[in-house]
């Protein structure tokens, strides 16, 4: 039954970490680069909803969609700013411009919230309640479903509409795509965007149920790229195979380990993924999609 | 129909066009034939607006001034190129590769599927596999899908750039034949850029012949085929 409570648990941290690789899937297939930034952007969307929510009153339903919108602002500025002027530079130094901006946001974070720890509003109520012998907890299990929501309205979004077909023909042939007569450049930004919003939804989801202070995006950042390396950096569907790979791995450390191990689950899955595929890290490869 | 004007374009410090005049009349096939290297495929990259052009470069598309406009701007004045390489997009199924083509006629639904099925008609074997990932097509198919996807904007001049290469001889008559059919029945206008001189001035009204960057002779599909050091140099002699 401990078994039981541990992947109910690692499902719903598994969902979010998806997200959060799905934004780095996002950005990688359409850019050709990891971007480091996107657990700050995680981080971004859960500081807003608490300045929206906890000190401006807002209500919750109001504040998460205007956060989700800042979010997508700042998710525009990075790219504008450190994406855009080095589309054409080589790898490494794109890879590094990320890091860079990583760093940036955090420390901003830091200026204005300082390091301490905040207790994070519940959204969706954390009063466990039991079925037979399983203790539920009201969030876990809606960040479950938001997560499943949203990877599948996305794959939907990408599969079906005339916009999202175009994205994807983005990210495989940009020139081919300029011949179709898509705004490739528009293209890319709504990519980035988009990955952006997945990100803050995360970060607010993930906020309640995590140690939460200014170095969350790092935390964050890394079980998703961990996730995003782990599902093959594939579309929709790998990203969510990692995340819920590593947040029941996180879990399951917990019962025949100690909880000392569940951070570093992540590390040895990157670790794992880095000595048996290292090609797939570094190089932007046309891969079979699977869904 | 489309009229080059002193074209210059240069990689870097490279010219690779010198100043070229070329001239495609509505309802011709005009091809442009030349050695690897000659600049064929620079000549239609420019036109489709993916290469910028050097100072006093002139290209005019149906009245209207393209020379600085962008190739997604271009598509709209109803040009289409199937680019060398076909460039298909490999993990979106045929359909929605073919739907690409049509992207800027979203508001013309029945036009879109109309010209669908007429796509359809004229590659039966795009229909058979419609659901399956580009990158599953074998090169013919490939390339009639880079013809069919180029078709699906409705153009008013279709420009295809290197069909025949890497495919066997009939797929290359195959598709020949269909751009003629083309050409016949819906008055298209095409303007072609081969290696397979032979073939290609089989079907065009007119050609120029590109060595170096510079136009070099123009004549008519026929007397470029029977003159006898275009059949030295890019017929294969005798």
């Amino acid at each position: 039954m401990q078994i039981l409570q541990q992947l109910i648990q690692g499902l719903s941290l598994g969902s979010i970490y998806g997200l959060v690789a799905l934004g780095y899937v996002l950005i990688y297939q359409a850019w050709g680069v990891l971007n480091f930034a996107q657990g700050e952007v995680c981080a971004i969307g859960a500081f807003s909803l608490l300045v929206l929510h906890a000190e401006l009153g807002m209500p919750v339903y109001a504040a998460m969609p205007v956060a989700v919108l800042v979010s997508m602002l700042v998710g525009y500025v990075i790219e504008f700013l450190s994406f855009r002027p080095l589309e054409n530079a080589n790898g490494t130094t794109r890879l590094i411009a990320t890091i860079g901006v990583s760093i940036c946001v955090r420390n901003i974070l830091r200026m204005i919230f300082g390091a301490d720890y905040f207790s994070f509003p519940t959204i969706f109520g954390d009063t466990p309640f039991q079925v037979g012998e399983l203790i539920l907890v009201p969030q876990n299990l809606w960040n479950t479903a938001i997560g499943f929501a949203l990877v599948a309205l996305l794959n939907l979004f990408l599969k079906k509409t005339r916009i999202g077909k175009s994205m994807r023909a983005t990210a495989q042939d940009k020139e081919a795509a300029r011949l179709m007569g898509i705004n490739v450049r528009a293209s890319l930004t709504g990519t980035f965007v988009i990955a952006s919003a997945l990100g803050a939804i995360a970060g607010m989801l993930i906020a309640p149920v995590y140690l939460f202070n200014f170095n969350i995006g790092a935390t964050i950042g890394t079980k998703g790229y961990a996730a995003a390396v782990l599902g093959g950096l594939d579309f929709a569907s790998g990203a969510m195979t990692g995340g819920i790979i590593l947040g029941i791995a996180e879990c399951l450390a917990v019962v025949f380990g100690s909880s000392e191990y569940q951070s570093a689950i992540a590390y040895i899955v990157l670790f794992l993924v880095l000595i048996l595929k290292p090609s797939e890290i570094m190089s932007k490869k046309k891969k079979v999609e699977k869904v | 129909m489309l009229q080059l004007n002193n074209v210059q374009v240069a990689y870097g410090n490279i010219e690779v066009l010198h100043k070229i005049s070329i001239e495609v009349k509505k309802g011709e096939i005009v091809t442009i034939i030349g050695a690897n290297g000659a600049g064929k495929t620079t000549a239609l990259r420019s036109v489709a607006g993916l290469l910028p052009k050097k100072k006093g470069s002139q290209i005019l598309f149906d009245g209207i001034d393209i020379t600085n406009m962008g190739a997604e701007k271009i598509v709209a004045e109803g040009m289409a190129l199937s680019p060398e390489g076909r460039h298909i997009f490999p993990e979106l199924t045929v359909e929605d590769n073919l739907e690409m083509g049509a992207y800027l006629r979203h508001k013309d639904k029945a036009g879109v599927a109309k010209d669908m099925k007429e796509v359809f008609e004229m590659f039966p074997r795009l229909e058979e596999r419609r659901r399956q990932l580009g990158k599953t097509l074998s090169g013919g198919e490939q390339q009639m899908l880079a013809i069919a996807r180029a078709l699906m904007s409705s153009p008013k001049l279709l420009m295809l750039d290197e069909p025949s290469t890497g495919l066997a001889p009939l797929v290359i008559k195959e598709i020949f034949r269909i751009v003629k059919k083309l050409n016949q029945t819906r008055g298209l206008t095409v303007l072609l850029v081969e290696q397979n001189a032979k073939m290609a001035l089989g079907v065009a009204d007119r050609g120029y012949v590109l060595k170096n960057g510079e136009i070099v002779k123009s004549d008519t599909g026929e007397n470029l085929l029977n003159d006898d050091s275009i059949r030295a140099a890019y017929l294969g002699g005798r």
